[in-house]
């Protein structure tokens, strides 16, 4: 057993962790934050995809371990003040989900791609997004969803 | 209706808010004190001889709580088999293998531990001796029997026809075209795997499981373990797509149920994506023959459909999803003369199911891909071969050769719907251009014209029903449950709009049989259509008792009451009561089991593609989808619907394939093998809709879960055909670059 | 399995040399998809992402150092102008998060003929840095993948930096898959143009046991360059010369059939790649694009 230490939504853990295991199963099983469903063990799906240091990155592919001393944002993570983040909203009003597993992982690497891209084509939407895959919804209104949360997001009412 | 009718309306889903911020529960997110986490151990091989399991090394393995293989547990029951299915006994399905491996990924032997991490390590040291036999993977030399997979009975499970030989006419027709058509196997795939978490108490067991159909596994689980269903509760918490594969009651169902009653311990399993890919069932899977005759105009005159459904390893719900495609297999045209004959042919493959569409975009896809072959033959222009032979919409209901009865429809006009908005002529125009100057890229429209089938098979219900509280709410409790369609959104509109009265006052319950112990399930585009009918029904009944009670407790006739927004008022003075308090001596509550005859939505749609004429890459570059699905309750969620299948088609036309070798090892074990579409390969989709009412239902809809994979896959390849000039040899599913290059390369 | 964390380059060629068979994990975007399907049960892992050496890139005598541990992202952000073919080859991989965590390096480590970021390499003359505790050596990167999945790091060595000449022209990078995002190659192909050294480089990948360099079609580019002097009259190219460039790459390769794509089609596609690539790359010298 390891111990490792690190700051998951704000909140300061400390916890023994196996080494092999996969930081998503700690986030789930020692921190209870279920959220990051997991879809397909192969870093493929992006179901499990969280912020790490403030990049999005498939909770599948790294060792709890390696996230020792690192700065971790999950979806239960976005919300502020009983608020929904933005793109929780646009997700909502734009129906951009249906069973909701892979909503979650959409959610997060969104939230990286409007943090690191000025503009926000249809096309930078499709490679910011292609990393995760929806069986269910056809991604036409996740790309709105997106679209909507990025203008709310950019507007000058929200800074 | 009253003033209050949200039918039409699209209010934001009231599922989501706890989707979105990662609270809703997913059965792997449920935690059991206690509970042991199972892995299962499969065969390697497609067919062999299990001589022996060896789990001596796994049960001496520290944290190991147990290993077992079938000689294990004697009295483990088989797979049960689903309603409808013809199974010999001597095929039943084993939960776990007993003398005989039939498909690579069969389960062999179950561990169990404290978590999944000793448990996989446990599995690890199982070993199966297993003796290979030859396997058969296809399921044409599979109807030969030379590879038995249950001798001495054939491989052949059962032949199912409709209509009679029409050789005849054949032999007669001006023209006849013949087509092989391969509707290849595909994965459900749905982004959440299997799973289900079986916790005992005394007698009784709970069961949280991924599932489609709480009170039919329920009924299932019972009379496996020959026990009374009251002492099985089922619930399904939310569920991460199913399409069809969360329907059965699986091997793994049975074994951890077992295992749970047998230890007195909670046990859940997992599944993970690589058993979902060998172990869970697959789709589609048929071999077709078509023949279809018409007269030099091109009327239809006679259809001819051999269909060799690959079932798998064994019958299962697979057994009866190819008889939906003969079923059906006359499509929206008249064709007087029809003979489908449908064997289903098992095989050392992974067992077979239902896969969104379940029988019928194997109809559609082979019927629209004979019909553009005949048109190349006539030289006619294929939207109007079409027009020639639908159904006239002055002849429903519509008795087709099969037996089918259509309710209702109006083909041609979705189809014209679709040209007019697909640009056909221009796109026509374009295309001759490019043809005569040899300028740009081979471009190609295709029509894949198609009639769904929702709300299942003669006398099949749904419950439903509707109780009203004291505090003037209501709760709608249906057996219809959801996998994330939105049922409680529609369903609390349904019944709103029934009793008048504002949306947010009424809940949905679903998905528990201690709440809703009557039930069918979600599957086959039913839900709204049969179940939504139910709560509807259910709805009016409360509100006529609720009227009786009015009128008794302000004692005067029924005719002197006005009714509105939940409250009763005698005419012309302010003496009311309210829906509320007219609950609040007895209950007020009605319930439905309504079973309407099954619908039958259709549409057109229309693929323009272009292909890369040095590599064959294809580039769909429009998709225009017009469907009918009668009168619509939330169009947002109907269209909704209609994307999600519209991609899931795009992946059986271009990216979808369950490829094994010959010796029958499946050659995708991960989502990087298997090409699910990405959002990258969503094209222009333009949706639309003509609206034909569904005659049988109170509210005239009908089912809309499945009409984008079935209209998809014909019109994306019939456009690919077109684009070659109608040249289609090899151009199987699902078309890929290298198959349009060999058909372009052949020309050069 | 234990993982061992070093934080300095010195750690971690110790822990190497102290453990030979142990894994190096860099994104871990390989390595965890095996430990996951249980391809692989290591029983040492080491970790070297909190080695900051190799999570850095510098100039070093006119050409670019990349640290082993430098990711994709990074890579597309920062080495654009510097070497324009591997930040091409770089955006096609995987998806954003694969590209946040994963590493030339690893890629190199891994040594799968797919890998996206080889026939970049191979194009420009990459050489590859390898380090142990006894000392450095520099291979070529061709010859740094001797087979599938195989290569010639001995059990004390890591990879530490790939050495890249800084792009003097035009470099390009194409890639056929099975669909059009997060896709294994069917086979790809890179090509870089020199002018200052008047040369050629190609890198074809998926399409042979190890990236590939086409040789015969880099040398009859070359020649049809200087006999026709279009370095300097920056002249069109013939559709002849593209097309008899794209059949040399073509015949270079030496590919298989798989559930992928078959042989004959990767080596179709090559040649059209090679082809393409070329017209842009030429497009782009004569500054009409």
């Amino acid at each position: 057993m390891r111990r490792i230490s690190l700051t998951v939504n704000g909140v300061k853990h400390d916890a023994m962790v196996e080494p092999r295991q996969l930081l998503v199963y700690f986030l789930r099983e020692q921190l209870a934050l279920t959220g990051t469903n997991v879809g397909c063990d192969t870093s493929t799906c992006g179901a499990c995809t969280i912020l790490v240091n403030g990049k999005s990155a498939k909770s599948c592919t790294l060792l709890a371990v390696q996230a020792d001393g690192a700065e971790v944002t999950t979806i239960e993570g976005l919300a502020s003040n009983g608020e929904m983040h933005p793109l929780q909203k646009a997700f909502h009003e734009s129906h951009g989900l249906q069973c909701g597993y892979c909503t979650p992982g959409m959610i997060m690497a969104s939230v990286d791609l409007i943090a690191n891209n000025d503009a926000m084509s249809d096309e930078d939407i499709r490679m910011g997004l292609e990393g995760n895959l929806c069986r269910c919804t056809g991604y036409q209104n996740i790309v709105k969803s997106v679209q909507q949360a990025a203008g709310e997001m950019r507007s000058p009412a929200s800074t | 209706m009253g003033h209050r009718s949200y039918v039409g309306q699209s209010p934001p889903r009231r599922e989501d808010p706890g989707l979105v911020a990662g609270a809703h529960r997913y059965v792997a997110d449920i935690v059991v004190p206690g509970c042991l986490d199972a892995v299962f151990v499969r065969s390697f091989e497609a067919h062999g001889l299990l001589n022996a399991v060896d789990l001596a090394a796994a049960q001496s393995m520290e944290g190991i709580v147990g290993a077992y293989s079938a000689g294990e547990l004697p009295d483990l029951p088989v797979t049960p088999a689903p309603p409808r299915a013809e199974v010999p006994p001597e095929m039943s399905w084993p939960a776990l293998a007993r003398d005989r491996v039939r498909f690579a990924g069969q389960p062999i032997a179950v561990v169990l531990a404290a978590d999944r991490y000793t448990a996989e390590d446990g599995a690890e040291l199982v070993f199966a001796d297993i003796d290979p036999l030859e396997a058969v993977i296809d399921p044409g030399p599979a109807a030969s029997d030379e590879v038995m997979l249950f001798e001495p009975r054939s491989n052949v499970v059962s032949v199912r026809e409709f209509g009679a030989p029409v050789d005849d006419v054949m032999d007669s027709a001006p023209v006849v075209v013949e087509t092989i058509i391969r509707n290849e196997r595909l994965c459900p795939t749905s982004i959440e795997t299997r799973g289900i978490v079986v916790v005992p108490d005394g007698d009784d067991i709970t069961v949280h499981v991924s599932h489609q159909a709480p009170q039919r596994l329920r009924q299932s689980l019972a009379r496996s373990f020959g026990i009374e269903a009251e002492l099985v509760r089922v619930i399904v918490p939310h569920v991460g797509g199913a399409f069809g594969a969360k329907s059965q009651t699986y091997p793994e169902y049975i074994v951890i149920a077992h295992l749970a009653r047998k230890l007195g311990r909670p046990v859940r399993w997992i599944e993970d994506r690589r058993e979902a890919f060998a172990g869970a069932t697959h789709g589609r899977g048929q071999t077709q023959r078509l023949r279809l005759a018409a007269d030099r105009e091109g009327n239809l005159l006679a259809l001819e459909a051999l269909v060799d459904a690959d079932i798998g390893a064994y019958p299962h719900t697979g057994e009866f999803i190819a008889a939906n495609t003969g079923w059906m297999l006359s499509g929206p045209y008249t064709i007087p003369h029809l003979h489908v004959r449908v064997r289903a042919v098992v095989t050392n493959t992974t067992p077979t199911a239902a896969y969104r569409g379940a029988g019928r975009p194997e109809a559609a896809y082979a019927l629209e891909r004979a019909l553009d072959r005949l048109a190349h033959r006539l030289g006619a222009d294929p939207a109007e071969l079409r027009l020639r032979n639908f159904i006239d919409r002055n002849e429903f209901p519509y008795r087709s050769p099969t037996g089918a009865v259509y309710d209702s429809g109006d083909h041609a006009a979705a189809l014209r719907l679709a040209l007019e908005r697909a640009g056909y002529d221009d796109a026509r125009a374009e295309q001759r251009r490019r043809r005569t100057t040899g300028d740009g890229n081979p471009l190609g429209i295709g029509i894949g014209s198609y009639i769904e089938r929702s709300g299942g098979q003669e006398g099949s219900t749904e419950f439903g029903s509707v109780t009203i509280e004291p505090d003037g709410t209501v709760v709608a409790r249906s057996g219809a449950t959801p996998q994330g369609q939105g049922h409680a959104t529609a369903f609390a509109q349904v019944v709103a709009s029934a009793l008048e009265v504002e949306l947010d006052r009424v809940s949905v319950i679903q998905g528990d049989t201690d709440e809703v112990p009557v039930g069918v399930g979600t599957f086959g585009s039913r839900s709204m259509q049969v179940g939504g009918s139910s709560l509807h029904h259910a709805a009016h009944d409360a509100l006529e008792e609720a009227r009786l009670r009015a009128s008794a407790h302000l004692e005067v006739a029924e005719a002197d009451l006005r009714y509105d927004d939940g409250r009763f008022t005698v005419v012309g003075t302010d003496r009311s009561v309210t829906l509320g308090q007219l609950a609040t001596e007895r209950a007020l509550s009605a319930q439905a089991e309504f079973g309407p005859p099954q619908a039958f939505p259709f549409g057109t749609y229309v693929a323009v593609v272009e292909l890369d004429r040095d590599t064959g890459d294809i580039s769909l570059e429009k998709l225009v989808a017009v469907d009918d699905c009668g009168i619509v309750i939330n169009p947002k969620l109907v269209e909704g619907q209609s994307v999600g299948s519209i991609i899931q088609g795009i992946g059986q036309a271009l990216y979808e394939q369950v490829v094994f070798d010959e010796y029958g090892q499946p050659l995708m074990s991960s989502l990087m093998d298997y090409s699910l579409p990405t959002v990258a390969e969503l094209p222009e989709l333009v949706l639309d809709q003509t609206v034909t009412p569904n005659p049988n239902v109170p509210l005239g809809n009908k089912g809309a879960g499945e009409a984008g994979c079935i209209g998809t896959p014909p019109a994306i390849v019939n456009a690919i055909v077109d684009a070659l000039g109608g040249r289609d040899e090899g151009i199987d599913l699902p078309v890929t670059p290298e198959k349009v290059w060999l058909v372009l390369s052949r020309s050069d | 399995m234990e993982v061992l964390q070093p934080t300095s380059w010195g750690e971690a060629l110790a822990a190497k040399e102290e453990h030979p068979g142990a894994v190096p994990l860099a994104g871990g975007t390989d390595l965890l998809v095996e430990l996951n399907f249980d391809r692989r049960r290591p029983e040492t892992i080491i970790d070297l992402t909190r080695v900051a050496e190799l999570n850095e890139w510098s100039h070093v005598n006119g050409g670019v150092r990349l640290g082993a541990g430098v990711d994709y992202t990074r890579v597309i952000a920062e080495l654009a102008s510097e070497l324009p073919g591997l930040a091409i080859a770089s955006r096609t991989v995987g998806s954003p998060q694969i590209r946040n965590r994963g590493t030339v390096g690893g890629n190199l480590g891994t040594s799968s003929p797919a890998g996206d970021a080889l026939p970049p390499l191979v194009a420009s003359g990459a050489r590859i840095e390898l380090a142990a505790t006894s000392g450095t050596r520099v291979v070529p990167v061709e010859e740094f993948c001797i087979a599938p999945k195989r290569n010639v790091l001995a059990p004390d060595e890591l990879i530490a930096a790939i050495h890249m000449p800084v792009a003097t022209g035009p470099q390009q990078f194409s890639k056929i898959g099975t669909r059009n995002a997060m896709v294994i190659a069917v086979a790809s192909f890179a090509l870089t143009l020199d002018p200052p050294a008047r040369s050629v480089g190609t890198g074809i990948g998926s399409a042979g046991p190890v990236p590939l360099r086409a040789t015969e079609a880099e040398r009859f580019l070359e020649g049809v360059l200087d006999e026709e002097g279009l370095w300097d009259s920056r002249g069109q190219l013939s559709e002849g010369a593209v097309a008899r460039f794209g059949q040399l790459a073509s015949e270079a390769s030496r590919p298989i059939d798989d559930v992928r794509g078959s042989a004959a089609y990767r080596r179709h596609s090559l040649g059209v790649m090679a082809g393409r690539t070329l017209a842009w790359a030429w497009d782009e010298y004569r500054g009409t694009l």
